[in-house]
């Protein structure tokens, strides 16, 4: 049944062609070091590439104290990461072309959708709104400005597919067991072609929505209580807008024969469609020409097993901060601006992303 | 100073070298000299700032982007869609600092990462690598540097110099162009010339007197065919010619080529030289062998040998050498004198005999005390002359006076300056006596350990640079700069015999040569002389 739905939802590749004036892509890399003193110093830094030899740096430090749970730095550093991704690509639109493309690394709904909960680091609980209000402010600019916001994750876990697929056929199975990428490797290995795109309203967080837009402040209370108290109101404002963010377009494309899926996200008011999250209960179908743009651009992009897409590939190679320039240049550049040498502690391991 | 930026200093740093990071506007090319300023040196207890002069050793673009794990089809993808950033990165040598004195002296301190890297200015570099620019011999500019002029220090000649280079690297260009520098110091210079690379340097390129005209003379055998260069192309040649009833006995189976084994022979000879008195020639030696193998009370084993001998010395009735043209020693040391001993075309036991008596003579006035000045010698195709254990060859008679003039000469005031392209062939004991070498490109791994055994002041990074240099370029190690410096050759105003011939203008000619013959009926005529360029 899977089988027949998959072929139903399955579509050709048109020809790759490039589609729009230019393009960009943003990702980022982060480090962290236990300092002797307890305390916990973060490099984040993001990177934004254009294929005009546009080259944006950003880098922010950020010291933190108290961190015990490494599940908590971990998220720290995810949500930094993603935020500035998002800061880098506002800062740097004055500077894009009208009808660019910007492709961020990683999937757009799965971000905007985990964030519904306080971060639990005493001073930076309310860091999961800060991106929210970021990405709220970004899907705006961008359609202002007539740029193309993509995101594209090279590998994905989702079974969304699957779920929208058998509920097609009257099953309301909430989280099956198949990803998937083990539906298309089952079935479409080999190929090459596009998933139907999928419009993604409520669907992961069906059950705060109204809570989120019809009492934004118990939600506040609720999940996110810590938050500073200068910082309450914006706080409900930015929970209230969530609702009423712009739907995401995602679909799975196979760019080559044998070549792995990747997932693409597109917030829905990019291509023209005025669909809020509450708007879609939980998820619908749309046409494939929705993407056809889309599609043929990231063909275009795609260069083989590892380069999945040239510019999201050197953005990547890029960024990376390696264990070398973190403990030499980034190390001695932190102590010097803080006038005292930085010293690990003896249990600081050291690894880069 | 108005310094152009290289780069930084990077990674560890060592007193030796350094690797800096540049980009791909400023990167300074291989062999550019680089300089750290501010270096804080340790003295005593406290410290002071030098500015360390350094070279580039390597200099290495890489892409983290553009990596040989990618496959073609993605690599184009990238390529087509992204300029992927360049990285630059250089490896460099320390050379040392000038201390207050201008000497130069390494530096006991290192570098600190991040310290700013500058292009040297050319104006150090001058105060660097020359010792004194006035009475210095001009050789060529810094590699990298047109505006750096090289001067040889001439107290760097009292050690013996090697120049070594192989086939057409630039050697005879190089030694022309310092005794056209020498010799207006003063100098009296003797070349050993094998192949009339230097007859020529009484002439400009284009047919004018060089400066040096007047205080040079040619040597040559007369009457020997096929020469390079005519002695009226030439300027003018003196006469040189060996008189054989001056030759003793042995020297006459050396040139004979009567091996030192057969004793009995070189018997036979010296007996038919006891028979013989006043002028005469290799006919009467043969003469005189006949009637000592045709006298019945010879002993059987003698007048075998006689008969032998007569093989041999029937060979030196053609050479051309023979006559009573012997060149005056006199005249050899004069002061500011450039002679040239044209040994071209001559059978090679004859060029043995030639550089040997040659060199015996100059010696006997050294060690008697009457030689007025100081001579400079230059050995060109040293190999042949003074070859070592692995040549392959006999020892040649010239063998040991050179030796001992690579051992002993400079206390007599005799300096020489060996030209080889095959040090791997030359005597050890030659080699390792020139204190000075000037050594140009070389890729022959053999000739190259030669090199690196003999050379003391070539270090392992000069080395390696031997096969990476062009045409015309060089490396001083030794007493003629303050430190290993890489050089451009250039400035030589006299002729070269020793430049490499236009083949394809040879050909055209010999093709005409050949249409021309096609068309003329064919007549005998045994006298023609055939006249080559080379």
């Amino acid at each position: 049944m899977l089988r027949e739905q998959l072929e139903r939802r399955w579509n050709v590749l048109p020809a790759a062609e490039p589609r729009f004036t230019a393009e960009y892509s943003v990702d980022s890399s982060s480090a962290s070091r236990s300092l002797s003193n307890g305390v916990e110093f973060f490099i984040i830094r993001a990177l934004m590439l254009g294929d005009q030899a546009f080259n944006e740096p950003m880098l922010r430090f950020e010291m933190v104290k108290g961190i015990r749970d490494p599940n908590v730095s971990n998220d720290f550093q995810r949500i930094l990461r993603d935020l500035i991704e998002i800061e880098i690509v506002l800062e740097s639109l004055p500077k894009i072309q009208e009808g660019s493309i910007v492709l961020i690394d990683g999937n757009l709904y799965g971000r905007f959708t985990h964030l519904t909960k306080e971060l639990h680091l005493r001073g930076w609980h309310h860091l999961p709104l800060v991106l929210l209000d970021a990405m709220q402010r970004l899907y705006k600019e961008c359609v202002k400005r007539k740029v193309m916001l993509v995101g594209v994750s090279k590998f994905s876990k989702t079974r969304v597919v699957a779920t929208a697929m058998l509920s097609e056929r009257g099953y309301g199975v909430a989280d099956p067991d198949y990803l998937d990428v083990e539906l298309l490797y089952r079935w479409k290995h080999g190929e090459k072609g596009y998933t139907t795109p999928l419009l993604l309203g409520e669907y992961a967080i069906e059950k705060d929505v109204k809570n989120m837009y019809g009492d934004p402040d118990g939600y506040r209370r609720r999940f996110f209580d810590n938050v500073d108290p200068s910082r309450r109101d914006w706080a409900s404002d930015v929970i209230e807008g969530i609702p009423s963010s712009p739907a995401i377009v995602m679909f799975h494309l196979i760019p080559k024969e044998d070549a792995q899926p990747m997932r693409v996200d597109i917030p829905a008011c990019n291509l023209g469609i005025d669909k809020k999250i509450m708007d879609v209960s939980p998820f619908e179908f749309m046409e494939p020409e929705t993407v056809t743009d889309i599609v043929k651009q990231l063909t275009a992009d795609f260069g083989g097993r590892d380069v999945y897409n040239a510019l999201l590939y050197v953005v990547d190679r890029e960024v990376r901060l390696s264990v070398k320039a973190v403990d030499t240049v980034y190390k001695s550049v932190l102590g010097q601006e803080l006038g005292v040498p930085i010293e690990y502690d003896r249990s600081s391991r050291r690894f880069a992303r | 100073m108005n310094l152009r930026k290289a780069g930084y200093v990077v990674g560890e740093v060592d007193t030796m070298r350094f690797t800096f990071v540049s980009d791909m506007d400023n990167f300074p090319p291989r062999y550019e000299y680089l300089v750290i300023p501010g270096v804080d040196e340790r003295e005593g207890i406290g410290k002071k700032p030098v500015d360390v002069l350094a070279q580039v050793n390597r200099i290495i673009n890489y892409s983290d982007i553009l990596g040989e794990g990618l496959s073609l089809d993605e690599l184009e993808s990238i390529i087509k869609r992204y300029t992927a950033t360049t990285k630059v990165f250089g490896e460099a040598k320390i050379l040392g600092y000038l201390d207050r004195r201008g000497e130069v002296v390494m530096p006991r301190s290192a570098a600190v990462p991040g310290q700013e890297v500058f292009i040297a200015p050319s104006d150090l570099l001058e105060r660097f690598f020359t010792k004194d620019i006035k009475s210095g011999i001009l050789v060529g500019t810094l590699i990298t540097r047109d505006e750096v002029k090289v001067a040889l220090d001439p107290n760097g000649f009292r050690r013996h110099v090697a120049v070594i280079a192989q086939t057409g690297a630039g050697k005879s260009y190089l030694v022309g162009l310092m005794l056209e520098n020498l010799l207006p110091l003063g100098a009296t210079v003797i070349v050993l010339d094998p192949n009339s690379d230097y007859v020529m340097m009484r002439r400009t390129r284009d047919g004018g007197a060089t400066v040096i005209a007047d205080d040079m003379v040619v040597y040559r055998p007369p009457g020997l065919k096929g020469r390079r260069y005519s002695d009226q192309e030439v300027g003018g040649a003196e006469p040189y010619t060996i008189d054989f009833s001056r030759l003793n006995a042995g020297q006459v189976c050396d040139v004979a080529g009567i091996s030192s084994r057969w004793a009995v022979i070189r018997e036979a000879v010296g007996d038919a030289l006891g028979q013989l008195q006043g002028i005469y020639g290799p006919k009467q030696l043969i003469d005189a062998l006949d009637r000592i193998a045709s006298n019945p009370a010879t002993d059987n084993r003698k007048a075998k040998a006689a008969m032998s001998a007569t093989t041999y010395i029937r060979r030196l009735v053609n050479y051309k050498i023979w006559g009573s043209h012997d060149i005056p020693l006199g005249e050899l040391v004069k002061p500011k004198r450039l002679s040239v001993i044209d040994l071209a075309g001559l059978q090679r036991n004859v060029s043995e005999y030639i550089v040997q008596k040659t060199l015996d003579d100059v010696w006997s006035l050294a060690v008697t005390g009457s030689l007025e000045y100081p001579v400079f010698i230059v050995l060109e195709e040293a190999h042949n002359f003074a070859p070592g254990s692995g040549a392959g060859q006999r020892s040649g008679s010239s063998l040991g006076i050179i030796e001992r003039i690579a051992a002993e000469g400079r206390k007599f005031g005799i300096f020489l300056l060996v030209v080889t392209q095959r040090p791997n062939k030359i005597s050890s004991n030659v080699l390792s006596q020139c204190n000075s070498q000037i050594i140009m490109r070389l890729t022959n791994p053999e000739d190259m350990s030669a090199v690196r055994r003999s050379s003391e002041g070539l270090s392992e990074d000069l080395f390696n640079d031997l096969p990476g240099l062009n045409k015309g370029e060089a490396i001083v190690v030794g007493e003629l700069t303050k430190v290993p410096t890489m050089v451009r050759i250039t400035g030589r105003s006299s002729g070269e015999g020793g430049s490499d011939i236009d083949l394809e203008e040879a050909l055209r000619d010999a093709l005409k040569a050949y249409e021309l013959a096609k068309k003329m009926k064919p007549e005998e005529d045994d006298d023609k002389e055939y006249k080559t360029r080379w």
